[in-house]
This record gives structure tokens, sequence and C-alpha cells, in this order.
């Protein structure tokens, strides 16, 4: 089969009745859970994780994946109207999105940012297709060194594209590495760190590290700050952008899918920083930078093309590979583990239905986003009046019931608080959770594919340089980190004022 | 930051510390044939090593300790520390008291007790959360939820 039969394929799996509502479930949590401050979208795939059991794994990845793009849509709400990110991705959509809104030009904004992220998303799709499967060609000639080699600089990376400090990131990758490590060892089968504890034999689960990491620390953040929030009152009207808008932020929205695109690729990228990163490149390129920040419409369109691109950009890796380049890809990773999918170059071949399935729904899920996002925008302004003192409650019961329901053990409750209170501090004490879930995941991975290695060259650690593609990721990977400790001890850290 | 930069690399100096001897013990054996502890020694020692650089840097960065701006300053731990009560609470009592009646104290104890709600929304709203909630995941998703005391 070519690639005109696998799209018509995966159509059918998308337009299945099914599938279909599943995508709509996803797309519409995803987009609730956008305009919501407070809960992501790794939270909520992690709370949805075990309500999939019952679903069908094309019906579960389908609905995960359009809880994150759809995330992505919902994100740029509050940002325009309150002047609070929604999602971190839609940051910085709040510079300009919300002086637009004070303008009364909210409509636009909203408008111009569903119509960008529908462009942006599309065409990341089918740039989707066209890479992932010939990368899972190349891909099925990978040894275990080229998977060891491909990870690290997989992780490297990953630490480089933080926000804060790398080295701190690089340490929150060791310690990601240590949890992964917990539990049977795979090759002699002997308990390591589990305590005597028989719940972690098994190895300590995704969901209570991801939901305490990102939900209940978040949670216990804002508990720090009053609980109100004011929406910014407005009257939303001519959501389409005009003839002038369009001109505008014709070449904003076509470099943030490019921009996008790419960085969704690379591991760490994600919507996160391709939205700061198209933000940047907008300002280069406009003829009135000094505007930006004051209601510019290309500073909306930007971001907002690039953050939805990239999400969709970002299930390549993993669909092709079976590498999760950031944290929510890797929760979808620990989905397709859970339904006894193993992803990786051969997941393309063995389950044509899931991926040209799953592929395929993103389109369908971007029209139904655009669908949701532009005539149902008063819903979910309406939505966002709801109190966090009744939001937070019920986002507290769902990770409790979420995570008890994953093996039915209080343990897992347990290790989420204890996660939670680790998330925290780390906030505080500016760690970044995101290298640790990634290298969390890749840990079982890692270790196989060394000790594999080992075992192929006769104990010679050679064989990561004798290789061509594993030579070159080495290179890259010792380069980068080479980089990181040198920017470290050149930096001179600042000393806070009183 | 950087008096928290000192205490959170010792912790983390600590942890990997601890990590090395029990991968040790665990065994590492070769290069040939690697034992269970061989890659976590590794790492740990790695983590061992960037936890003492990250303390001895913030050690000798403190030019005036007195000047730093703590992160914990002007924060309202009351709520924080509450809310992981309830939590920790319903963690405890979920296996005895099972999920409808925990569900409803948890309910009551963060809307009432955190977020001071009036008490009949708070009651009308805990009892509205512990109904749905039962329809979707012990009626519809057949959760095998604790049933507590009262068996539903």
């Amino acid at each position: 089969m070519d690639i005109p039969k696998y799209i018509l394929f995966g159509l059918q799996v998308a337009l299945d009745p099914a599938n279909l509502f599943y995508c709509f479930i996803g797309v519409f949590t995803g987009t609730l859970i956008g305009v919501l401050p407070g809960i992501g979208p790794v939270g909520t795939m992690s709370l949805l994780l075990p309500a999939t059991f019952r679903i069908s794994p094309v019906g579960a990845i389908i609905m995960l994946a359009g809880i994150y793009y759809g995330a992505q849509y919902g994100g740029s709400t509050t940002s325009i109207l309150v002047n609070i990110p929604g999602e971190a991705s839609s940051v910085v959509t709040c510079l300009d999105g919300y002086q637009m809104a004070r303008k009364g030009r909210a409509g636009p904004a909203l408008g111009i940012s569903a119509i960008g992220s529908f462009i942006g998303g599309t065409l990341a799709i089918v740039g989707l297709m066209f890479v992932a499967y010939p990368l899972a060609k190349v891909a099925l000639s990978f040894g275990p060194p080229e998977y060891f080699a491909l990870m690290c600089v997989g992780l490297v990376i990953v630490t480089f594209l933080t926000q804060g400090s790398m080295y701190k990131a690089l340490m929150m990758a060791l310690l990601g590495l240590l949890l992964g490590f917990v539990g049977l060892d795979l090759f002699t089968a002997i308990p390591r760190f589990t305590f005597g504890i028989n719940e972690l034999m098994d190895g300590v689960g995704i969901v209570p590290i991801v939901m305490g990491l990102f939900g209940i620390s978040e949670i216990l953040v804002n508990m720090e700050q009053p609980l109100e929030r004011k929406v910014y009152e407005t009257n939303i009207k001519g959501l389409f952008p005009t003839l002038k808008d369009w001109v505008v932020t014709k070449w904003a929205i076509l470099r943030g899918t490019l921009i996008g695109f790419f960085l969704g690729i690379l591991p760490g990228g994600g919507a996160v920083v391709s939205s700061f990163v198209s933000y940047a490149v907008e300002k280069r390129f406009s003829k009135y930078p000094e505007k930006f920040g004051t209601g510019v419409i290309e500073g909306v369109a930007a971001p907002e093309t690039a953050n939805n691109a990239a999400a969709q950009a970002s299930f390549i890796p993993l669909l092709s590979l079976g590498i999760p380049p950031n944290v929510v890809m890797a929760v979808l990773f620990g989905g397709l583990l859970i339904h006894g999918i193993q992803p990786g170059p051969l997941l393309i071949q063995k389950h044509p239905d899931l991926f040209w399935g799953v592929v395929m729904s993103m389109y369908v899920g971007n029209i139904m986003l655009l669908a949701l996002n532009l005539p149902l925008i008063g819903m979910w302004v309406k939505v966002l009046k709801v109190p966090y003192t009744i939001l937070f409650p019920l986002i507290l019961l769902f990770c409790l019931i979420g995570v008890y329901s994953i093996n039915n053990s209080v343990t897992d409750i347990y290790l989420m608080i204890l996660f939670g209170i680790v998330g925290y501090l780390m906030q505080k004490l500016g760690f970044e959770p995101a290298p640790l879930v990634l290298a969390y995941v890749l840990s079982p991975m890692l270790e196989t594919a060394v000790r594999q290695s080992l075992s192929i060259s006769g104990g010679s650690f050679i064989i990561f340089f004798t290789r061509p593609i594993s030579l070159v990721c080495m290179l890259l990977f010792a380069g980068l980190l080479a980089i990181q400790i040198y920017s470290y001890i050149r930096r001179k850290g600042p000393i806070i004022p009183a | 930051m950087r008096r928290y930069d000192f205490l959170s690399g010792l912790f983390l100096l600590l942890l990997s510390a601890g990590t090395c001897i029990m991968a040790y013990r665990l065994g590492l054996g070769d290069v040939h044939n690697p034992g269970p502890g061989l890659i976590p020694f590794g790492v740990a020692a790695l983590l061992f090593l960037m936890s003492m650089g990250l303390s001895l840097k913030s050690v000798l960065k403190i030019r005036n300790r007195y000047q730093e701006r703590g992160v914990f300053q002007g924060i309202d731990w009351r709520r924080v520390v509450l809310v992981l009560c309830v939590l920790l609470g319903f963690g405890i009592a979920f296996d005895f008291l099972g999920f409808p009646i925990c569900t409803f104290l948890l309910m009551i104890l963060l809307l009432g007790g955190v977020g001071h709600q009036k008490w009949w929304f708070t009651l009308v709203i805990s009892f509205l959360t512990v109904f749905c909630s039962y329809l979707i995941f012990v009626v519809w998703l057949e959760c095998p939820f604790p049933k507590g005391p009262f068996g539903i």
C-alpha cells in the first residue's frame, strides 16, 4: 500500500462513529482545560488514561491526542480575555492578545488565533504524514547503539531548551533516570530500590508522577495566591479578521507553521518553545517591532499558529522512533504501553490503523476545533467565569480517583501526593519537571540499549563511536553537554537584591 | 535562591550517595556482563558530582545572604498545608470509609474549609459531585472502588 491508500484507510478509521465521538470528547476536553488555568494537557491526559482502559487503543489515542492539540486552541482564550495563559504555550499570546481585547478587538484576536491554529495544525499534519512514515522506515535499521545515542541527544536537547537553568535541568534528567530504575531489573528480575514495597515491583507509575508534578503542584502553587480572578468585560463581536488583518498576518502564520513544525520535532521543543521563538522571529521581521506588546495582531497569529503546528509535529518522533520528545508525548507513550502497543519504528507496520487513524483524526479534530472555538466562543467565556474555588476541589478529586483507578491501590495516591510536594518545591527552587518525566520514560529503554550494546560489543564502549549514526549522535551529545557545562561555569549568577 | 540552591544540592547529594551505595550492593558486574546496579550506580555518581557542583557554586556565590530574597517568603502556608492534609486524609480513609463518603468529606473540606464557600452551597455541590462521580466511575466505568460501611 502506498501513502494515498493509507490516507483513505486512515480516514475510514477516523470517521468511524466511535472514533469520531472520542475525537470530539478529546478536542472538547482539550479546549476546556486549555480555557481553564490550573490544569494542563499533561495532567488531563494522565487523569483520563484509566478511563481509556475500556475503549479500543485507536479510540484512546485519538482522544488523548485531541486533548493535547485541543488545549492549544483553548489556551489562547484566557490569554486574550483574562491575561492569564490557560497553557504555558499561550503565555506569549497575553502580550498582544490582551492588549487587543482592551482596545475592543477581542473578536479578531480570538478569530485569528483559532484560524492560525487551524492552518498551522493542518499543515503540520501534512508534514507529519510525509516525514513520520519514511523516518520509521529508516529507524528500522537502528540497533541498540543508535537508540542509546539518539536518546542521549534527546535528553540533552531537552535540558538545552529548558526555560530555567540548564544545569538544574540536567540534574533533573539524571533524577528521572534513577526514578525509572525503580522496580524489577529487566535482565535479572532482581528488585531495585523498592524498599520491600510490593507495589513498586513494576516501578513507579507514570500517572502518579505526572499528576503529582504537574497537577497537584500547580494547585499548591495556586493556593498561595488569592483564588479570585477577573474576566475582562468586553463585547466579543466580529470574530473574523478584516482584510487588513489577513494581509499583515499571512506571513506570520506561515512562519509560525514552519517554526512550530521544526521545533515540534526536536526533543524538548514542543508547543511552549515554538510559541516564544515564533513571537521573537515575528518581532524581528516586523516593520514596527516597537509596537509589539501593544496589541499587534501578528503577535497573536504567530505564536498561536506555531504552538499548534508544534503540537502536531511532536507526534513524529513518538510514532516513528518511539521516542517521546516532550512530556505530553511521554504520557501518550505511557498510554500506548498500557494498551499493549510498543511505540517504535514497527508501530506503523504493525498498527497501521492506529497511526493513520490518529493522523487523519487530527484533520477531523482541527475542523471540530474551528467550529468549537469560533461560533461557541461565548460558551468558553462563561466557563472562564466558573470560580477557581469550585474548580480546584474537582480537579483534586479527579486526580485522586484517576490515580487510584490505575492499580486500585492507595499507594499510588500517596506517591502522587509525594510527587505533588516534590513538584511544588521544584517550582519554588527553579527545577523544571519536564526533563525528569522525559528521562523517567526513556530510562528503561536507555538502560536496555546500553546493556544490549555492551553485550554485542563484548564490553567495549567503542561500539557507540564505530557506527555512523550513533557516532554523529554521540558527537552532538558531547558538544551540547560541553556547551552547557561551559556556560554554567562561565555564568556569573546574579545576587538577587532585597 | 543561592541558599536554597545549596540546600537542594545537599539534598540531591545525599540522595545520590544513598543510591550509589544501594546500587553497589545490588552488584555492579562488569562491562562484559553488567549487573543490575551498574547503570544506576553510574547515573547516581553523575548526579552526586553535579549536586556537589551546585552546592559548592552556591556557597562560593553567597556574597550577602541577608540581602537574599526568599522564594518562600510571604506565602500563606495555611491553605497549602490544609490541602495536603485533606489529600493525605483521603488516602488514609479511602479503603475503610469508601468512595462516596470520602468524596463527600473531601468536597466539604475543600469547598468550605479552603475555599470558604457558603455552607448550603458547599453541601449542594458536594452532594452533586458525589452523585455524578458515582454514576460516571462506579456505574458507567465500573471502577472497583472500596464500598465503605454502607456497602455502596
